[in-house]
């Protein structure tokens, strides 16, 4: 998968989460620059790790085999390594490398939301007489 | 990831004008879209949040029974991996498809628009009906098997005072233009297969 820009961004420890000089155009305070619509989390840290717990919990409903569930793990695993070493929000969104801590936040709420819905779905389930799909190149 | 659920994957890779890397289609069966654009939109990996299009496509080679003539392509983009994806599925006239405006909004005059133009059915969707065909129009018109100029032509009628629908008189036959070449084409021309001149033997004309 080709990697989004880092989203490099000073953020001074002394940054007022609720002063009005954080309030953007819309008077909407404490937006992430560059992200129309995303507004700053106060401790993304806590948040991701909260979330990825809560991803492993929601896994248990997927066969361990599965793909889905494998690819989920490993991402969610590199992730909370990241989270845990680097404590710098910026050096953070740089090495998981998708952009701002926000969107890293909405991804894993997207996935979490998700889980429940493949369990039920269960796509890795090959159907009576059928095989996996080998990818073709069309020239 | 998908195994069950996807019965073809290609890339094209001439599509892919930009990176050289090819553009990936998935097919899937009909029951199985909104499911597979749920998973694409949702999954971490993937994160194709934004709508961009969706059309439809005949073949009229596909005509018989069990095979869909037409194909419904959902085309999505992910902007956090900079990558595009589309999911299509086949489907005949009678067969309805999920709306994907559960998940896309943007999915909504798309889909109309495929309704419209080929008459494949949306269910659950919001306000299905027609979007670029007129008011009353009957048939679909990006449909093989409709005419260029169409059944009906409508015109103002001035003794009744509106606009009447009347059953279509082609006045001028159908022409056919050569866009290759502005200019008006008669003779061999020169190009493939024509000599191009020789220079004169003995130097040509030598003027004093």
């Amino acid at each position: 998968m080709l990697r989004a820009a880092s989203v490099g961004r000073a953020r001074s420890a002394a940054a007022a989460v609720a002063s009005t000089a954080a309030r953007g155009v819309r008077g909407v305070a404490n937006r992430v620059s560059g992200h129309a619509g995303l507004t700053r989390d106060a401790n993304p840290h806590e948040t991701l790790r909260a979330l990825y717990a809560e991803t492993a919990a929601a896994l248990d409903a997927i066969p361990a085999s599965a793909a889905y569930r494998l690819n989920v793990e490993k991402v969610t695993a590199h992730r909370l390594g990241l989270v845990n070493a680097t404590p710098d929000v910026g050096a953070l969104e740089a090495k998981i490398g998708v952009g701002a801590v926000e969107e890293v936040i909405a991804a894993a709420k997207a996935e979490l939301q998700l889980i429940p819905t493949m369990a039920e779905w269960a796509p890795w389930k090959l159907p009576d007489g059928k095989q996996k799909v080998e990818v073709t190149l069309v020239e | 990831m998908l195994p069950g659920v996807i019965t073809r994957a290609a890339i094209h890779h001439p599509h892919d004008t930009q990176y050289g890397g090819g553009e990936v289609v998935l097919d899937v069966p009909p029951d199985q879209t909104v499911a597979t654009l749920r998973f694409l939109q949702n999954h971490s990996s993937t994160s194709f949040r934004c709508f961009i299009d969706a059309f439809g496509t005949d073949f009229p080679d596909r005509s018989g029974v069990g095979q869909g003539r037409f194909r419904v392509t959902y085309h999505l983009l992910s902007t956090t991996f900079n990558a595009r994806i589309r999911v299509q599925t086949y489907v005949d006239e009678t067969t309805p498809l999920e709306s994907a405006t559960a998940i896309f909004a943007g999915a909504d005059w798309f889909e109309r628009e495929v309704w419209d133009m080929y008459g494949v059915f949306f269910y659950n969707h919001p306000d299905m009906r027609r979007i670029l065909s007129d008011y009353g129009f009957e048939g679909h018109p990006l449909r093989r098997d409709f005419p260029l100029s169409g059944f009906v032509e409508v015109r103002y009628d001035d003794t009744e005072k509106r606009v009447v629908t009347e059953p279509v008189e082609i006045s001028q036959e159908y022409r056919t233009f050569d866009y290759s070449s502005p200019w008006e084409q008669v003779g061999k021309g020169g190009g493939v297969g024509v000599d191009a001149p020789k220079p004169l033997e003995g130097g040509g004309d030598k003027k004093a």
